[in-house]
C-alpha cells in the first residue's frame, strides 16, 4: 500500500508542479495537497489497488470457501466493499500527506487556505472513492478477470474527464463529473452551492447503484 | 434417525449441457454417503449446489428438513474442488481468519483442529509452502471450523500418499463415530470409499444410477459357488458335513454357497466322492470394481 501511495503522490505532484509553474502560481504544502486531491493518477492507483484486492478472492477461490461457510453473498459484498473503501481512503490519505510534505519541504512552506474551503472537497473526494471502489467491485463481479478490471480502473478517471469536457462544452453548468476538475471548482468562492452539491450527490447515488448491482451479480452467479 | 440432507430432483444445466439431471439423494443422521462416479459425472456440481456455491437450474434441497437453507447453512462445512486459502497467510492465520468470519473468539479450537489433521508443526508456515497433501488436510481443518453437523468433502484424499489416505480415513471415521457427524464424500477411488461409506450414490453423466446401502452393496457383490442339482437338500446335508454352513437353497434346484470361489473344485470333488454328480457348478457374482464399472460403463480405478 505504501508503494502505491508514494507512486501516486509523486506522479500527482510532478504533474501539479508543471501546471502551477506554467500558471506562475505558488507551490507550497496546500497547493501540492490540492493538486494531489485533484489528480487522476491517485484515483488510478486506487482503482488498481481495489482491483487486486477484489480479484484476490476470486482467483484464490476463497470466495467459495467464505460463502460455503455460511456467509451470505450480500454480507460478503458489503463487508468486502467497506474494507476496500476504507483502505482506499487510507491510501488516499497517505498519498495526500506525502504530497503535502513534498510541497512544504520543496515549495514555499505550508501555505494558507481557510479550513472551511476544504470541508466540501474532502467530502466530495470520499464520495468519489466510494463510488469508484463500488464500480471496481461491480466490474470484478461481472468479468472475474484481472486484466479487464485493471484496464477499466485505469481508463475510468480519464473517461470521466472526457465526458466532463463534453458536458462543460454543451452546458453552462460548472458541474464537472470528473474529480480532477470538480475539486478546483468546489473550492472557488464564486462556485454556486448547487454546482458543488450536484456532482457529489450524483456520485453517491451512482455508488449506491453500483453496490446494488454488485450484490445482484454476486447473488445470481455461481462461484 | 433424522433426515440430514434430501435433494428433490435437483438439476443443473450449463447451456445445453446437463451436468446434474434430476438427482434425488437422501442422507440420514450419521451416514457416510459415498458419491461415486467418473471424472465429469456431476459429483462436484451436485456438491456445489448443496453447498450454496452454485444455483440449481431446477429442483431443490433441504438440510435437516428445513425449507429455508439460510437457517441451516452454518451447520454445514464443505471443501469443494481444491482446498482454498490465502497463500501468503500462515496456516494458523488462515484458520484464525475463518474463526473471525464465524464469530468464534476462542482460538483454542485452532490447536485442536491442527492436531486433528496433524499440521501442528506447520502452523507457522505460509500456506503456499505446504505440500499438496498438507493443503488437503488444511482444507479439511477449515471445513471443520465451527464443528458442523454435516461435512461435504469433494475428493478429500486426492493427492495424498498412502499414509495420508489412512490418516484422513481414520479422521473421518472418528468424526462420524465420536461427533455423529454426517459425511458426504465424493471419490473415484472405490477401495477407499468402500472402507468408509455406509451408503452409496452412483452417478454417471449427471444421472443418479443407483443408491444403495453398504450391506446391499455387499450382498450384490458377494461371490458364490452356484450348484444345480435335482435334490438340493442332499447337497445341503453334504455341505454341512464339509463344514460349510453359509449357503442358501433357492428354487429350481439351485444352491448358492457363499464362500471363497477357489473352493469350487473342492466342493465338486467332495460331492463326487459321495456319488453326487451335480448338473452344474460355477462361480457367480462380481467384485466391487466390476459392479461399479458395470453400473457406470467406464473406467474406475482403485
Amino acid at each position: 500500500m505504501m508503494i502505491f501511495s508514494v507512486i501516486g503522490a509523486i506522479a500527482a505532484c510532478m504533474t501539479g508542479v508543471e501546471n502551477i509553474e506554467a500558471q506562475a502560481g505558488t507551490f507550497n504544502g496546500f497547493t501540492a495537497l490540492h493538486v494531489a486531491m485533484d489528480s487522476e493518477y491517485i484515483f488510478m492507483i486506487v482503482g488498481i489497488f481495489a482491483s487486486i484486492i477484489f480479484m484476490g478472492d476470486y482467483s484464490s477461490g476463497s470466495i467459495r470457501q467464505i460463502i460455503g461457510k455460511g456467509i451470505s453473498r450480500e454480507r460478503y459484498v458489503i463487508g468486502t466493499l467497506s474494507s476496500v473503501t476504507f483502505f482506499s481512503l487510507v491510501l488516499l490519505f497517505i498519498s495526500d500527506s506525502i504530497a503535502f510534505i513534498m510541497g512544504t519541504v520543496f515549495g514555499e512552506g505550508v501555505g494558507h487556505v481557510p479550513a472551511q474551503e476544504w470541508i466540501w472537497p474532502v467530502v466530495a473526494n470520499l464520495i468519489f472513492v466510494f463510488m469508484f471502489t463500488a464500480f471496481t467491485m461491480l466490474v470484478v463481479s461481472v468479468s472475474r478477470k484481472i486484466s479487464v478490471t485493471l484496464v477499466i480502473a485505469l481508463l475510468t478517471p480519464t473517461f470521466l474527464a472526457g465526458i466532463s469536457d463534453i458536458v462543460k462544452h454543451y452546458t453552462d453548468r460548472k458541474w464537472g463529473i470528473d474529480p480532477s476538475s470538480q475539486l478546483t471548482r468546489i473550492m472557488k468562492q464564486d462556485t454556486a452551492f448547487i454546482d458543488r452539491l450536484i456532482p457529489s450527490v450524483a456520485y453517491l447515488a451512482v455508488g449506491c447503484l453500483f453496490v446494488y448491482l454488485s450484490i445482484m451479480t454476486v447473488r445470481k452467479r455461481d462461484l | 434417525m433424522g433426515s440430514v440432507l434430501q435433494t428433490y430432483s435437483i438439476t443443473k444445466q450449463y447451456g445445453k449441457v446437463t451436468a446434474v439431471d434430476h438427482v434425488s439423494i437422501h442422507l440420514d443422521q450419521g451416514d457416510i454417503y459415498g458419491l461415486i462416479g467418473r471424472n465429469g459425472a456431476g459429483k462436484t456440481t451436485l456438491m456445489k449446489m448443496v453447498s450454496g456455491i452454485a444455483h440449481p437450474t431446477s429442483g431443490s434441497y433441504a438440510f435437516f428438513e428445513e425449507e429455508d437453507n439460510r437457517k441451516t447453512v452454518s451447520r454445514v462445512g464443505c471443501m469443494i474442488e481444491q482446498p482454498t486459502f490465502y497463500p501468503d497467510l500462515r496456516v494458523e492465520d488462515n484458520l484464525r481468519f475463518y474463526n473471525t468470519l464465524l464469530g468464534i473468539t476462542d482460538s483454542r479450537n485452532i490447536d485442536e483442529l491442527l492436531e486433528m489433521v496433524d499440521l501442528q508443526k506447520m502452523r507457522k508456515k505460509k500456506t503456499k509452502q505446504l505440500s499438496l497433501g498438507m493443503k488437503q488436510r488444511l482444507g479439511i481443518a477449515i471445513a471443520l471450523i465451527g464443528y458442523p453437523d454435516v461435512l461435504i468433502l469433494d475428493e478429500p484424499i486426492n493427492g495424498l500418499d498412502p499414509t495420508g489416505i489412512v490418516e484422513v480415513r481414520n479422521l473421518l471415521l472418528k468424526l462420524n463415530k465420536e461427533r455423529n457427524m454426517t459425511l458426504l464424500i465424493s471419490s473415484h477411488i472405490l477401495g477407499e470409499l468402500s472402507r468408509m461409506a455406509t451408503k452409496y450414490g452412483i452417478i454417471d453423466q449427471g444421472v443418479l444410477v443407483e443408491e444403495l446401502t453398504h450391506s446391499e452393496l455387499l450382498e450384490r457383490t458377494r461371490q458364490a459357488v452356484r450348484i444345480l442339482y435335482s435334490d438340493p437338500r442332499t447337497i445341503a446335508v453334504e455341505l454341512d458335513g464339509m463344514g460349510i454352513s453359509d449357503y442358501k437353497v433357492l428354487p429350481d434346484g439351485q444352491i448358492m454357497v457363499y464362500c471363497d470361489p477357489s473352493l469350487c473344485g473342492k466342493i465338486n470333488a467332495g460331492l463326487g466322492k459321495k456319488g453326487i454328480y451335480v448338473d452344474s457348478i460355477s462361480v457367480v457374482g462380481q467384485d466391487l470394481e466390476t459392479y461399479f464399472v458395470g453400473k457406470m460403463g467406464g473406467d474406475v480405478h482403485e
